[in-house]
């Protein structure tokens, strides 16, 4: 491939890194509710930035997430529907009812939404390194968003404030100092062993928080 | 289910009790019941709460029985929303209750000379209906606790609170649930207000002495029931997404294809929808000990529903709805679960369809009566429902009736009642079913099995231009069918990618019954539901130009897409060319 390298914005951010049991992680779902910031090459498919940008399964692609909005448009051509630099990416499993059918990659139901399908992109845009927004639903939430944790996401600081805030709450965490509301930051998220040779590498300037 | 019962309220001398076989109606069950009563003996020309309406409540074809999901409970009659026919359906045990009694229906006839609220008593010893003006304007939660204090633990109540009493379009019959709550609703249409109209607070089922009804072939039954379960616990979405998040896992989905009603329909996707997800939800019950998996009716096996508990761990409502975060959340801006479980609660509890109630009050707030967002107003409008107001009265009037008294241009309704929380401009598909579906616009008409499986009007190239009218067709004709089996709608997610799945649902009809039916025969059981319905409205005045979208669809843009309703009135016109 012929790959232009560019730098990725946001590299300057505050990094943070939290050791939490692996039964909490559920608490940063939000974060994927409302999308993370993920840097990678763009002007890539879909499948590409699913299976070799992210590492997922490709069978677990095909059978599993069933359901892919790309610009709030729904995907049925993993191949040639292309991410850009500033894409919404929204990834699902089967959802129910006559709209969820609708809404399914491929569906018999597809008709019933082509004013919204996402069109194949016949033009690919030259490759480069930039950023897009990942949003993680449902069951998807849990099988995919604890590996992207522990490899680091880009969030905007008061989203993962609120996070943190009910965290140390419940004790989970001690409070964390966290830049101006609408400021990124790149978050870490890990069982306490990952957390702690993430640190040894040096990756972490934020401070720590550490389980009580 | 040999036997229909009908109680005339409006006989000289008090209500007259009478039993009597199935006769016409033999094999029907659900909304072929209520459907084929209502067309049959209600003059379409009616006023839906006189004395010549009737209210007919029919369990399913296989509620009852061992067959698994199959708890739901059909009402029928003239809506007072739409004037159209009308069909809501419920979960709750109040179908397995009746239907164990024996009970193909219960319909009650008539209207009462004077005022009097009534309750009526159900066992396998008799009926007994009897005045109790003390349940005046009981809400439900109050009016259920009354009952079990009177008759037991061992009830059933189908119910309805004041909006019901009012007579408001909105009402709802509330039937409880496996905790004896009445949180379970047949909600749209106003189906509450005819039985208001009747004069019946309560019917009160008691279950003693009840016997799960018998399959005509018992090893076939159990054979594929046990088919039929595996199909659904194996599949994503009934086995996996449904329990853990119910169907308010959507939010994300239709917030994110842009299209979400957000602020009465003027934008497709809610900023915070996130905040009110299903996923939220869940990690909300899951996190303050309420519950996030549960089942409405005794055999359930998907477990949509659960317990929504305030952070000390008090009972607040069920989990609610799809529908109901969406009407009271995004449509009307609030994105506080609490404050939309408490909504849910009120409607439940003074009797309201939670859809009409959220879209009146986004109304309400288009029209600046409270602002957009205002949750504390929300409640305090609810409240006013529920205290029958003049102003909670037009609330309670549904969405039409509040637009048109506050003078809003937008209303999302057809035919009188509320649209349901997917834009049809986004999804124009969903769109034919809301413009012609014989109830007003819902969404359970077009919610059903796969079309291709069921080859209902032959194969359809669902890729053509054509497609969305032959979906629509098909799919309307196949709920209707599902309506009446009493199988919950939610089996069609494993019944359209399971062969297999729908093979077994067959089966287990034909091994209950001792039939042989076919997919054809299932095609056909809907066409003639939805031929007696269409009958009726043509007679009661409906014609094809009610079978439209209000005409800013086309008019207003939506964002994010920016798409307007495109369909043309000669394709909605062939929805019902058979």
């Amino acid at each position: 491939m012929n790959r232009k390298n560019t730098k990725a914005r946001g590299a300057e951010e505050k990094a943070i890194c939290i050791s939490i049991d692996t039964n909490e992680l559920s608490r940063f779902h939000p974060l994927f509710q409302e999308g993370v910031a993920v840097e990678t090459d763009t002007g890539i498919s879909v499948r590409e930035f699913l299976c070799a940008s992210l590492g997922i399964d490709e069978r677990y692609v095909e059978e599993r997430i069933s359901t892919i909005f790309l610009n709030g448009k729904p995907v049925d051509d993993l191949d040639m529907s292309i991410i850009g630099d500033g894409s919404v990416l929204a990834l699902s499993a089967a959802m129910p009812g006559l709209v969820g059918a609708t809404m399914r990659r491929g569906g018999y139901y597809a008709a019933m939404r082509t004013t919204i399908t996402h069109r194949a992109d016949e033009n690919r845009p030259a490759l480069h390194r930039g950023r897009i927004r990942l949003k993680l639903f449902n069951m998807i939430l849990d099988e995919i968003g604890p590996s992207l944790l522990q490899a680091g996401v880009v969030v905007r600081a008061d989203s993962l404030g609120r996070v943190l805030e009910n965290l140390v709450r419940d004790g989970l965490s001690q409070a964390v100092a966290l830049p101006e509301r609408g400021d990124e930051v790149r978050l870490i998220v890990g069982s306490p062993a990952v957390t702690e040779t993430v640190n040894a590498r040096g990756k972490i300037h934020g401070k720590w928080a550490r389980k009580k | 289910m040999d036997k229909i019962l009908r109680i005339d309220m409006g006989a000289k001398g008090g209500p007259k009790v009478s039993e009597g076989p199935l006769g016409d109606y033999a094999g029907l069950g659900g909304r072929a019941m209520t459907s084929s009563v209502v067309s049959k003996e209600v003059p379409p020309l009616c006023h839906a709460l006189g004395a010549e309406n009737k209210l007919v409540i029919a369990p399913g074809m296989l509620t009852g029985s061992a067959a698994v999901i199959s708890g739901r409970l059909s009402v029928g009659c003239k809506s007072p929303l739409t004037g159209t026919i009308k069909e809501a359906n419920s979960g709750g045990q109040g179908g397995i209750a009746l239907a164990r009694l024996g009970y193909a229906a219960v319909i009650l006839e008539g209207k009462p000379p004077t005022d009097d609220l009534y309750k009526i008593h159900i066992s396998s010893k008799g009926v007994k209906v009897s005045v109790d003006n003390g349940l005046k304007m009981l809400p439900n939660y109050d009016l259920v606790n009354k009952m079990k204090a009177e008759f037991g633990e061992k009830i059933v109540c189908i119910s309805i609170g004041p909006a019901g009493e009012m007579k408001l379009g909105s009402a709802s019959v509330a039937v409880t649930d496996m905790e004896t709550r009445p949180s379970r609703h047949a909600g749209r249409g106003g189906v509450g207000a005819v039985m208001g109209a009747k004069g019946v607070k309560v019917i009160v089922i008691d279950t003693a002495d009840t016997k799960i009804r018998q399959p005509k072939d018992a090893e076939k039954f159990k054979e594929a029931n046990r088919k039929f379960t595996e199909g659904l616990r194996s599949h994503a979405v009934t086995g996996q997404a449904l329990p853990k998040f119910g169907t308010n896992v959507l939010t994300n989905i239709l917030c994110e294809a842009g299209g979400y009603p957000t602020y009465n329909f003027k934008e497709g996707t809610y900023k915070d929808g996130a905040k009110i997800s299903g996923e939220t939800f869940a990690e909300i019950e899951t996190k303050r000990g309420g519950k996030a998996t549960q089942g409405c009716h005794t055999g359930c096996v998907i477990q949509c529903s659960g317990t929504y508990v305030d952070k000390d761990g008090n009972f607040i409502s069920k989990q609610p709805e799809y529908e109901t975060v969406w009407a009271h959340g995004g449509n009307c801006g609030i994105c506080d679960p609490d404050t939309i479980a408490r909504l849910d609660f009120m409607d439940d509890n003074f009797g309201v369809d939670t859809i009409e109630m959220g879209v009146a009050i986004g109304v309400a707030m288009e029209a600046g009566l409270i602002p957009f967002g205002d949750g504390e107003g929300a409640l305090k409008l609810v409240e006013e429902v529920g205290k029958g107001t003049p102003l909670g009265r037009i609330l309670g009037s549904g969405a039409e009736v509040t637009g048109k008294a506050f003078g809003v241009e937008r209303i999302p309704v057809v035919k009188g009642q509320a649209m349901p929380a997917y834009d049809p401009r986004t999804v124009q598909g969903i769109g034919v079913t809301y413009a012609t579906s014989t109830m007003g616009a819902d969404h359970t008409a077009g919610y059903a099995v796969a079309t291709n499986i069921l080859k209902v009007g032959g194969f359809v190239d669902p890729l053509k231009p054509e497609g969305q009218v032959e979906l629509s067709r098909n799919l309307q004709i196949a709920t209707a069918a599902i309506d009446s089996t009493g199988m919950c709608l939610f089996i069609a997610f494993a019944v359209l990618d399971q062969p297999e799945t729908f093979q077994a649902l067959v089966d287990m009809i034909n091994a209950f019954y001792g039939l042989s039916l076919t997919g054809d025969d299932v095609t056909a059981l809907g066409k003639n539901i939805l031929s007696m319905e269409r009958d009726f409205n043509a007679k009661a005045g409906f014609t094809a130009g009610h079978d439209r979208l209000p005409r800013f669809f086309s008019t207003e843009k939506l964002p994010p897409h920016n798409l307007t309703w495109t369909m043309k009135d000669e394709e909605l016109d062939r929805v019902f060319n058979w």
